[in-house]
């Protein structure tokens, strides 16, 4: 680099592209962080009970692990009863797993779902 | 307020007391984040065991978000010598779920602790906290297209990968030792201070997830099944993914067969030539993850019958025990060791091999083939259907990596559980050079006479095993302090003098292990 020393065109073009260089590498460790997502944050907020619905109950109950419960009109109070107390194999879910805002969210979701002949 | 506010308190504190912790817990938490109703802490007391609820009932429960919070919480616990213990997922089903180890321990519960704090897909390290279950990380991986694989338990969906390393759980594939690909704790101390392992004690480092052992004393495992510390942040490595997962099922027709598949595979596993945590179930066990279920097949209680075991085998096609293995690499590694293995079992002259293109989508290979492959799901729980009712308690006795050792620890198992009218439903989950015998003690929990039987069926068990010099490496939360003594006086001496060293107030999950400085004799 010594070279540079003297020659200013040269310095400019190299101070240039250090520039360059240093925005490129911030925007590529930026990059990197969403790639490999630095503090993603926290995702116990559900979004929605089918969301719940489709990301917990269906791994048991569409396999036949557990009864189908879609297509019941199953009470949103029997859902809500049946996922704080379990029942029998049925694990049961506390309140930091399962808010009462996105339970109450998830009985009305597999209230409203209809019969899928599969 | 009246005298008995709460129905359930901690060992040895008053209702006065209590609520003077209680206020001091909701003004740190909030009184959102301070359960304290009964129908707040019911699901808390969902077990399986065969014990009463009420033993495991806890007097309230805690949500903490942050490190912080769980430093006031301790500080608090210290001030009133309030015991509490601490779950991450609370999905331990069969070593007791999310109930404390005794009634009146407070809960506090992490499970909103779930920031996935850091995935390098370079070094293909993880930095997550106590709430993030494998379902969450899967999904995140997923999403980012990142090219690395998870090992989980089968209750993958819905546990998370701090409570299973913590308790020293296993996966399925070849990093399925789980405490062995940990890298990194953090650790709220009962004093309030906050340890980090390894590497990470030291200012600006970057490698607390890249190299285990730091300087001095490695102290992770003292951390692990123990009441010393609560892990707040927890780093692991994850498995690249390959370009190619070929997993295979090997089918052996006769009980007996165990001797010779054991010798068989332990050659294949001690050389990697088969790399994962391979897995040899049983009839019954390949049954029940097939939601078959007994009601099928014989009507009231007692052993099945080994005739009906055998009908089931040729009704569902399965074998008296199934072979789980699968084969990782690039296509040509996969096809060298492909013709290893099965050149070895033709030339043993056993087992017939299934491939994944013969199985198809049927169960239990699809879901034994997703946890090989790093892929969540909850089938597994169709072995709870078996008996119904809801009972079940894994006893898991280690053993040598040797036919003639599997063989004796199946014989004597079966035996015992027969006696007391339960099947044997067992796996065997290899290791490099030990198995993990794990048998799920299934029974009807609402039968008062199947329930009391399985309480003294597990005792035997555990005594009858000891006797032949066999113990388990980890049990649920009503036997703790039984299986602590299979371990011997000095081993307990030394676990609670770092307990009075460490937490001197008894306040972190007294119990959990056998070691609680309140009731521990010398």
């Amino acid at each position: 680099m010594f070279f540079l020393k003297e020659n200013w065109a040269g310095k400019r073009i190299f101070m240039t592209s250090i520039t360059l260089s240093t925005i490129w590498l911030v925007l590529f460790v930026y990059m990197i962080e969403e790639a490999v997502g630095k503090d993603i944050g926290n995702s116990d907020q559900w979004s929605g009970g089918r969301n719940v619905y489709d990301t917990i109950c269906q791994h048991c109950h569409e396999t036949g692990v557990g009864p189908v419960i879609k297509g019941r009109q199953l009470p949103v109070e029997y859902i809500t009863h049946v996922v704080r107390h379990g029942f029998r194999a049925m694990p049961a879910f506390p309140e930091p797993y399962i808010s009462n805002e996105d339970l109450k969210s998830l009985g009305q979701y597999i209230q409203q779902t209809t019969s899928e002949k599969k | 307020m009246s005298e008995q506010k709460y129905a359930v308190l901690p060992r040895g504190i008053s209702q006065q007391e209590f609520q003077k912790a209680i206020e001091e817990f909701q003004k740190l938490l909030g009184d959102e984040n301070v359960l304290t109703k009964p129908e707040q802490l019911v699901p808390y007391t969902k077990i399986m065991m065969p014990v009463a609820d009420s033993e495991h009932a806890p007097s309230a429960a805690l949500v903490a978000t942050t490190v912080e919070q769980v430093q006031g919480i301790v500080r608090i616990c210290n001030k009133y010598k309030i015991p509490i213990w601490t779950i991450s997922t609370g999905r331990n089903f069969g070593y007791g779920s999310a109930a404390p180890q005794h009634r009146g321990q407070v809960i506090l519960d992490l499970k909103r602790m779930n920031k996935i704090i850091h995935v390098d897909p370079d070094l293909c390290t993880a930095l997550v906290e106590p709430g993030v279950t494998y379902g969450q990380l899967y999904d995140y991986l997923q999403k980012n297209n990142l090219p690395l694989m998870l090992s989980f338990s089968a209750p993958s969906v819905i546990a998370g990968p701090v409570g299973n390393t913590m308790d020293r759980g296993v996966g399925y594939t070849p990093y399925g030792e789980h405490f062995m690909m940990q890298c990194g704790m953090e650790l709220v101390l009962a004093n309030g201070e906050i340890l980090r392992t390894g590497m990470g004690s030291v200012k600006n480092e970057n490698s607390w997830q890249v190299f285990k052992w730091g300087y001095g004393p490695t102290l992770d495992g003292m951390f692990t099944q123990s009441n010393y510390g609560i892990c707040t942040k927890m780093g692991f490595w994850l498995m690249p993914r390959p370009p190619v997962i070929k997993p295979f099922e090997i089918r052996y027709e006769n009980e007996s067969d165990i001797t010779d598949i054991v010798e068989l595979l332990r050659p294949l596993r001690i050389a990697q030539i088969i790399p994962n945590s391979v897995v040899i179930a049983n009839i019954l066990w390949e049954a029940g993850s097939a939601n078959v279920r007994r009601s099928e097949y014989v009507t009231g209680g007692g052993a099945t019958p080994d005739s009906v075991l055998r009908q089931i085998q040729r009704d569902k096609n399965l074998g008296a025990w199934n072979v789980y293995a699968a084969l990782y690499g690039t296509q040509e590694q996969v096809d060298v060791n492909w013709k290893i293995v099965t050149e070895t079992i033709k030339k043993s002259g056993k087992g017939k091999i299934i491939t994944q293109e013969e199985a198809g989508n049927t169960q239990p290979f699809k879901y034994r083939a997703e946890l090989m492959s790093g892929i969540p799901n909850l089938q597994e729980f169709g072995l709870y259907n078996w008996r119904g009712g809801g009972g079940s308690m894994w006893f898991a006795p280690v053993s040598q990596a040797r036919g003639s050792e599997c063989d004796r620890q199946k014989t004597l198992a079966k035996k015992i559980l027969n006696k007391y009218g339960l099947d044997y439903v067992g796996e065997f989950i290899v290791g490099w050079r030990d198995m993990h015998h794990v048998i799920d003690v299934l029974y009807d929990r609402t039968s008062k006479e199947e329930t009391e039987s399985a309480y003294r069926c597990f005792h035997e068990l555990i005594n009858e095993f000891e006797k032949e010099g066999y113990a388990v490496y980890r049990v649920n939360t009503a036997f703790m302090e039984r299986v602590a003594q299979s371990y011997g006086p000095v081993k307990r001496r030394v676990e609670h003098a770092i307990k009075r060293a460490l937490d001197p107030n008894n306040i972190l999950a007294p119990g959990k292990s056998g070691i609680d400085l309140d009731t521990f004799k010398e």
